[in-house]
Formats: structure tokens, C-alpha cells, sequence
């Protein structure tokens, strides 16, 4: 009856997941730059191509990799749609009431669809091949540098990495609420706006309510089990970085400039 | 009020690699007033069923009806099916938002056409028949109550609408001895009453004693229906579908084991004890 | 010298009003290797009482030592810890890593362990668990009772001498319950832990060398599991059932029929009346 939560750590032994976890952390922050600054089509196949290429090297099926993106689907048409109709008034094939349609819109609501599909994709990626705790490690090597001006980064990267963890209990925690207001006559399938405004109190409340009982219990359990904050813990010294950790930085790093380059030749044009 | 399942199945993500069947060709019918009592395996599609049962989701094949209507049916209306039925999901007083108890119990009579009068009567019949004290307790916010009484609120709160099929989906977890007698005695109550009772609970020991049907389901599929009396009986399938006996009905296995002639049927202690004082009198062997 | 000795331990949570879990002038002590458990109804203060033996709560007023630390002086607090740990009622609300290995190195983490040490008191924590080789396997696909299982596992990883079990059944089938109380049982028997565990399971504290019964905030009566859970006026007063072998055994020597011992188990119970044949 379980599946498997988007997202969650897949084990395996691919060359992605083996890879340095703060490299890879930080090669998901260049990828997705680049993401944003891709205004070509090669540069968007190219995009695609490389991020392909990741998910067949991690190991993971195309079913998985995609997971992320599954439930977004009526967002990604909400957005196709909206600039469709309302991003460029100036050169619309038609104009009727508030609506401008046109080709200009279109291709810049694909480029945004595109851009967070990839994106998500990519980050999907990350956490299906590396340990949570690792991730929060990687992030804490990476923003360490803030700790000098007094920002507590260990705690930060903990809490940040425990928030994650929670998403699929709470997600399941807010589809009962639901469920049970709605059998006790919430009207949230209600086509009345008036109605559906009046349907949040019952919803929010108990998911705050649900959220800080779990974050309570939590950090009372991470206390019994003797946690203090960062100092005093285990150091994580990680392994010495290797050859293939330089040369998977490298070739995110020559995708990036590859595509500044593109976009510095397709200046003027947008697509 | 009959609730008919006609060869309904329920599949999860259909099409995609996380598909999963969670029910498969159940027919059931389930009578006015009876009290029905579900068991089975943690995933064997229990709360799949419940959650069908009050329209919370669609079955994927197959056809439900509510005293002869089809709940999916495209002129069917919604309201009506929440008006007849009331479900207790687990761990009910998560639901609880408002700032009173009166507040809190009203909530599901909104949007039941009933006018303020007897909307306030249906409140204050739903507070006292849980037990607590309406007139201490009406203004109280629900948030500073106990455990138990939390759960006494929320379950008001679906009382309060006269459900005339009530659905309870592990209602008991994590009650204390005392809570668990005087909620499932309430059960026996409304019943009495003439509502219907559908109760989900791994609990043989309190289905024994209230239920007068049991249901267990295996995999997706119904494994087992029948009269309580007599849905004890093979304690080995019973194994096998990961339900569990009542004491007193594993008090006379036991004895059988022994030797005694004990009958198959015994699962409430009320009937076990005139047996065990016979045996021990040494008049039964 | 015991290993949990409480004095006259009394606190408050400094509001007035029926439901200040409020626990007074309790005294137990607790030997090395015993099995406590501590039964009452929902709100009797059982669990600000063992909230004491793991130094989540301040002592407030009274003697509190716990394997051979005064709790009443704070920089006792960690080296406690260390060798008290609990396990709680809602096992999703114990992990910090959805990956088995990383939630169970947290605890060993926090104090320091050497990293190259870790991976072995991770792996045997597993095997006394019964779930050798899930050190790569998600928290999401387990079932209630392995989770619970997981999270024992975490708290044993740091080797304590004494494990406080907060209601940690209340939330599982028949099933996961009969794993974790299975656990239990080992740890007690094999691993000599000192085992506190809070139920309001009758049927639960049979198994325990001693059971002790809170009412409002009082430790109202202790002793062996035969003496305590066949007290059945004791037990109705403080909100509990009897057994139903202890029931069965009163029914049936107010009929006359006297069993040669109080039955706990319904094992027991049939067992006494064979003999009688």
C-alpha cells in the first residue's frame, strides 16, 4: 500500500550517488542558474540532454525522476495559459475583453514551465541520491562561511533538513483534516468563493496545530536523545574529494559557460 | 438507511508504476441499525472502504448506493449523503478549530438548514450525550480540555447532525480503560437508537462484546462475513488474516486444547464464565 | 544501590485547574536490570514523572538520582541522558533522518562518538532490534511496529542502562505491539536494561517485575505484577481493568472454586483449571 514519497533517498552504488555531497549540492545550485539563464532553444535542448544524462548515470527510472513534477501538472497549464493570454498585449493576434493572446506569451509561459519542470527534476535528482543528514552536512560545509558573522549555520542546515523530512507525514496529515471537515459539511468542492474562504479557518488551524504538536514532540525527542546544538557533535570529516568530484564540477561548470555564451550570441533574440 | 456495495474496487494511481489495488469486487449490504464491525491487517483496505462508503473518494468500478441512490451518480447530491452519514476518522480531535466547544460541535450544522433553534438543541443534545457537561463546558475553549475529553468534543461535533449511519475509524486508540467503556457504550446507545454503526478496530475484545456482524477484509478482497457469534470460530484462518480473538474466546480454545469440550461460539466473557465455573466444578470433562 | 532512586519528587506546572499534571511527593527506587511498569489513567502524571528520569524536566522539588548522577544539579543533565534513553508515544515524530543509519547515528553524533566507531554500535543496535541490514531503508516504508522498533534502536545505539518507554505501544496494531513488548522483553532479558514503561494496558504489565499505579499525580500502590493487577478495587479506583483471568479467578472463588494461584494471563487461568481436574 506505500509508495515511496517524492523525493525520498533511493539507495544505490551510481556514479551520482557516489559522488561528494557537497559538490553535488553545489553543482544543483550552478545547474539551476543556468536553468535561469537558458533563453535559446539549442541551450533549452542542451539543458535537457545534461539533465537526462544525470538521471540515466544516477540510476534512478524515468517514473521516479519525473515524480516531482507529477501533481504539477495543472500548474504548469495555469501558467501556460496566463501568459498566453495576458503576458504581451502589444503584439496579440487579437484582443477581447481583458484577454491578449499571443505567440510572444506563449513561448515565454513554455520557457517557464520548462525552467521549473527542470529544475524540479534536478533537485528531485539530488535527494533521491543522497542521505538526508548528508545533504544537511553539505549545506552546513557551504553556507559555514556565514558562521563568523554569528549566523548559527549547523542549526540552521538541521532544521532546514528535518522541515524536509516532515513534508510527506504532514502532507498526509492535511489530506485527513480535510477529509474529516469536509464529512462534518466544510464545503471545500463549493464553487462559492464566499463558501470556499469560509472552509480555510477549519483546514489551517488544525494543520498549524498538527505541525506544532509534531515539532514539539520532536525536539523533545532529539533532546532525550541528547542533542545540544551543533557543538560537541561528531565532526563529519568527509572523504578526501577525488578526481571524479573535480571533473563533475568541471562539466557543470563548462554546461553553465557554454550557456552564457549562447545567451551573450542570442542576445537579441527571445524564444 | 442500507448501504449496498456493488462489486466496487479501488485502485491507486492507476496507470503509473505506483499502482496499487486496494480493493477488489466487494459486495456488501449493510442494514439499518445493524452494527457492523470491520477488521483486518493495517493496509488490507479498511479505511479505503470507509472512505468510499461516506464519498470521500470514487471507487474505480462498481457502484455505491445509500438507501437505493447511487452517491456517485451524476444527480446525486452530495449534501445529503453528509447529512445521513457521520464519520469519526482516527485521532479525531485534530479536527477541532474554534474558540468554544459550543463554537466547535456547530461547526458541521452550518449548512444544514436547520433553523438556530434547533441547531442549538442538536447541540447541546450532542455535548451532553458524549458525556460532558454543557453548561460548563459550552463556552470553554476546546484547546485547554484533556485528551479525552477532546476526543468526547470531536466526536460531538459529528453527532450533532443526527448522522443516521455513523462511521468510526479506530475510534478507541489511545483511550484509557475508563474512556474506552464509556465511548463504546455509547456506541451501543445510538444504536439502540437506531443508528447504524460501522466500526473499524483491531480490538476483538470490545467488537465481541458490541458488534453483531463482523467483516474482515484481506488484500483488497472480503474475507470474511459473517454473524460475530460465529466469525471467531477457525482461530487458524483468523492467524492468517491477521486478526485477532477475543480473550474469552481464547480462554475456551485453550480450554479445548485441554481437552474440554468447549463450543466455538463463546467470545464474550459473559458467556465464557458459566463454562469455566462448570469445568472447575470437574463436571465438563 | 539502586539505579533510579526518587525522594519525595513533587512538581508542578505552575497553573492551577484540573488538568495541571501536576505528580507529588513520589518515592520509588528501581534496581539495575528491573522491570517497572507505571499504569494509570490519561493525566495521572505518569508522564512527568519519568520526564525526571531523563532529565527533560527540572527537578523541582525532592531527591532524584539516576545511575549514580544527582538529577537536582543541571550539569548532570547530558551524562543522564546518556544513560536513560526514551522512547515516545508517535514514532513519526522520534526520526531526524528518513534514512535508517543516519537517525540512528544521531544520538551516537551528539555525543561525540568518533565517526569511525558509529557504523558498528549502529549495526548491533539493529541486530537486538531484529532488524539487521535496514541501515539503508527509508523510515517511510516501515510499519508502525518497525518504526518503533527503529526508534529503540536509536536510543540504544548510545548504550543506556535504563530504556523509558512513554507509551510507545499506544499507537500500533495488535501486531506492532506484539513486536515492540517482544523487544522489550529482550532487553530486558538478554541485554540485563533497566526497562520503565509507561501502558494503560493491563495486559502489558504482566510482564514486569514490578507495577506501580499512579492516580492524580500519586503513586498510590506498588508491587509484583501478581499482588497489584489482582487488587481489582485498587485498579477500578484508579481507572483500570483487571486482567481477564483476574476476573475470572474472583468469579470463580466467589462460586465456591478456589485456584491454587491468581492467574495474570489467560494462559495461566486455563492452566490452574486443568490442574484442578
Amino acid at each position: 500500500m506505500k509508495s515511496l514519497p517524492t523525493g525520498i533517498f533511493i539507495p544505490g552504488d551510481s556514479p551520482i550517488h557516489r559522488l561528494d555531497s557537497s559538490i553535488k549540492l553545489l553543482a544543483l545550485f550552478i545547474t539551476v542558474v543556468t536553468i535561469v539563464l537558458v533563453n535559446s532553444f539549442l541551450g533549452y535542448v542542451i539543458m535537457i540532454l545534461f539533465i537526462m544524462m544525470i538521471a540515466m548515470l544516477s540510476g534512478i527510472s524515468l517514473p521516479v525522476a519525473l515524480n516531482a513534477t507529477n501533481k504539477l501538472y495543472w500548474f504548469f497549464i495555469i501558467i501556460l495559459l496566463m501568459n498566453t493570454f495576458f503576458y504581451s498585449p502589444e503584439d496579440a493576434w487579437f484582443s477581447f475583453w481583458v484577454f491578449t493572446p499571443s505567440m510572444t506569451g506563449f513561448t515565454y509561459g513554455l520557457t517557464v514551465v520548462l525552467r521549473v519542470f527542470l529544475a524540479l527534476v534536478i533537485s528531485n535528482i539530488l535527494t533521491s541520491t543522497t542521505p538526508p543528514m548528508e545533504i544537511t552536512h553539505a549545506l552546513e560545509h557551504l553556507i559555514s562561511p556565514f558562521s563568523y558573522v554569528g549566523i548559527p549555520t549547523g542549526q540552521i542546515a538541521m532544521i532546514l533538513s528535518i522541515a524536509i523530512q516532515f513534508i510527506p507525514t504532514l502532507a498526509e496529515e492535511t489530506d485527513t483534516i480535510r477529509k474529516a471537515q469536509m464529512t462534518r459539511g466544510a464545503r471545500f468542492d463549493s464553487k462559492k468563493i464566499t463558501q470556499k474562504a469560509e472552509a480555510v479557518l477549519p483546514m489551517v488551524i488544525p494543520i498549524f496545530l498538527a505541525a506544532f504538536k509534531r515539532a514539539d514532540e520532536l525536539s523533545v525527542a532529539m533532546e532525550a536523545r541528547g542533542y545540544r546544538g551543533v557543538s560537541g557533535r561528531t565532526k563529519k570529516s568527509s572523504r578526501p574529494l577525488l578526481v571524479g568530484d573535480y571533473g563533475a564540477l568541471l562539466i557543470v561548470l563548462l554546461v553553465c559557460l557554454l550557456q552564457i555564451a549562447l545567451r551573450l550570441i542570442n542576445l537579441t533574440r527571445t524564444y | 438507511m442500507s448501504i449496498e456495495l456493488s462489486r466496487v474496487s479501488y485502485t491507486y494511481s492507476p496507470g503509473t508504476v505506483f499502482e496499487t489495488v486496494a480493493l477488489q469486487e466487494i459486495n456488501l449490504t449493510i442494514e439499518d441499525g445493524e452494527y457492523l464491525g470491520l477488521m483486518g491487517k493495517t493496509g488490507c483496505g479498511k479505511s479505503t472502504l470507509l472512505q468510499l462508503m461516506v464519498g470521500l473518494m470514487q471507487p474505480s468500478r462498481g457502484q455505491i448506493f445509500v438507501d437505493g441512490k447511487d452517491i456517485n451518480g451524476r444527480d446525486y447530491v452530495r449534501a445529503e449523503l453528509r447529512r445521513k452519514i457521520g464519520m469519526v476518522f482516527q485521532y479525531p480531535e485534530i479536527q477541532l478549530f474554534e474558540t468554544s466547544v459550543e463554537k466547535d460541535v456547530a461547526f458541521g450544522l452550518k449548512h444544514s438548514g436547520l433553523s438556530k433553534a434547533e441547531a442549538a438543541d442538536n447541540v447541546r443534545w450532542a455535548i451532553e450525550i458524549v458525556g460532558l457537561d454543557y453548561d460548563k463546558i459550552r463556552s470553554v475553549s476546546p484547546f485547554s480540555l484533556s485528551g479525552g475529553e477532546k476526543r468526547r468534543v470531536a466526536i460531538a461535533g459529528i453527532l450533532a447532525a443526527k448522522p443516521k449511519i455513523l462511521i468510526l475509524d479506530e475510534p478507541i486508540a489511545g483511550l484509557d480503560p475508563k474512556g474506552r467503556d464509556a465511548f463504546l457504550d455509547l456506541t451501543q446507545k445510538l444504536n439502540a437508537d437506531g443508528v447504524t454503526i460501522i466500526m473499524v478496530s483491531h480490538n476483538a475484545d470490545a467488537l465481541s462484546k458490541y458488534a453483531s456482524r463482523i467483516i474482515i477484509l484481506d488484500s483488497g478482497r472480503l474475507a470474511l462475513d459473517s454473524p460475530s457469534k460465529d466469525a471467531f470460530k477457525d482461530l487458524a484462518r483468523l492467524e492468517t488474516l491477521g486478526v485477532g480473538v477475543s480473550q474469552a474466546r481464547e480462554v475456551a480454545h485453550l480450554l479445548s486444547q485441554c481437552g474440554f469440550q468447549t463450543p466455538a461460539d463463546i467470545i464474550r466473557y459473559e458467556e465464557l464464565q458459566p463454562l469455566l465455573l462448570s469445568i472447575a466444578r470437574g463436571g465438563h470433562l | 544501590m539502586p539505579i533510579i532512586q526518587a525522594k519525595n519528587l513533587s512538581h508542578s506546572y505552575g497553573f492551577e485547574g484540573k488538568h495541571n499534571r501536576s505528580i507529588e511527593d513520589i518515592t520509588l527506587g528501581v534496581k539495575k536490570g528491573e522491570w517497572i511498569a507505571i499504569l494509570g489513567q490519561n493525566g495521572s502524571g505518569k508522564t512527568t514523572f519519568v520526564k525526571h528520569i531523563n532529565a527533560l524536566l527540572p527537578v523541582q522539588q525532592g531527591e532524584l538520582t539516576v545511575a549514580g548522577y544527582d538529577a537536582t544539579n543541571p550539569a548532570n543533565i547530558w551524562a543522564i541522558r546518556q544513560k536513560c534513553g526514551m522512547v515516545f508515544q508517535d514514532p513519526n515524530n522520534q526520526f531526524v533522518s528518513s534514512v535508517i543509519e543516519e537517525d540512528l547515528s544521531f544520538g551516537l553524533e551528539n555525543y561525540g562518538v568518533p565517526q569511525s566507531e558509529i557504523p558498528g554500535h549502529v549495526k548491533r543496535a539493529l541486530e537486538i532490534v531484529g532488524m539487521p541490514g535496514f541501515e539503508m531503508k527509508s523510515t517511510h516504508m516501515l510499519s508502525g511496529g518497525q518504526k518503533q522498533r527503529i526508534a529503540i534502536a536509536g536510543v540504544l545505539a548510545i548504550n543506556p542502562d535504563i530504556i523509558v518507554f512513554d507509551e510507545a505501544t499506544a499507537m500500533l496494531d495488535p501486531e506492532g505491539r506484539q513486536e515492540v513488548i517482544g523487544t522489550i522483553q529482550r532487553l530486558h532479558a538478554e541485554e540485563g536494561k533497566t526497562i520503565i514503561m509507561i501502558s494503560h494496558l493491563v495486559e502489558e504489565a504482566v510482564y514486569a517485575d514490578r507495577v506501580v499505579i499512579f492516580q492524580q499525580g500519586r503513586l498510590v500502590a506498588e508491587g509484583t505484577p501478581e499482588v497489584v493487577l489482582s487488587d481489582v478495587a485498587l485498579l477500578s479506583c484508579a481507572g483500570l481493568k483487571p486482567p481477564m483471568a483476574v476476573r475470572a479467578y474472583h468469579d470463580l472463588q466467589s462460586a465456591g472454586v478456589h485456584l491454587p494461584t491468581i492467574p495474570l494471563t489467560n494462559k495461566a487461568l486455563v492452566e490452574a483449571i486443568c490442574q484442578l481436574n
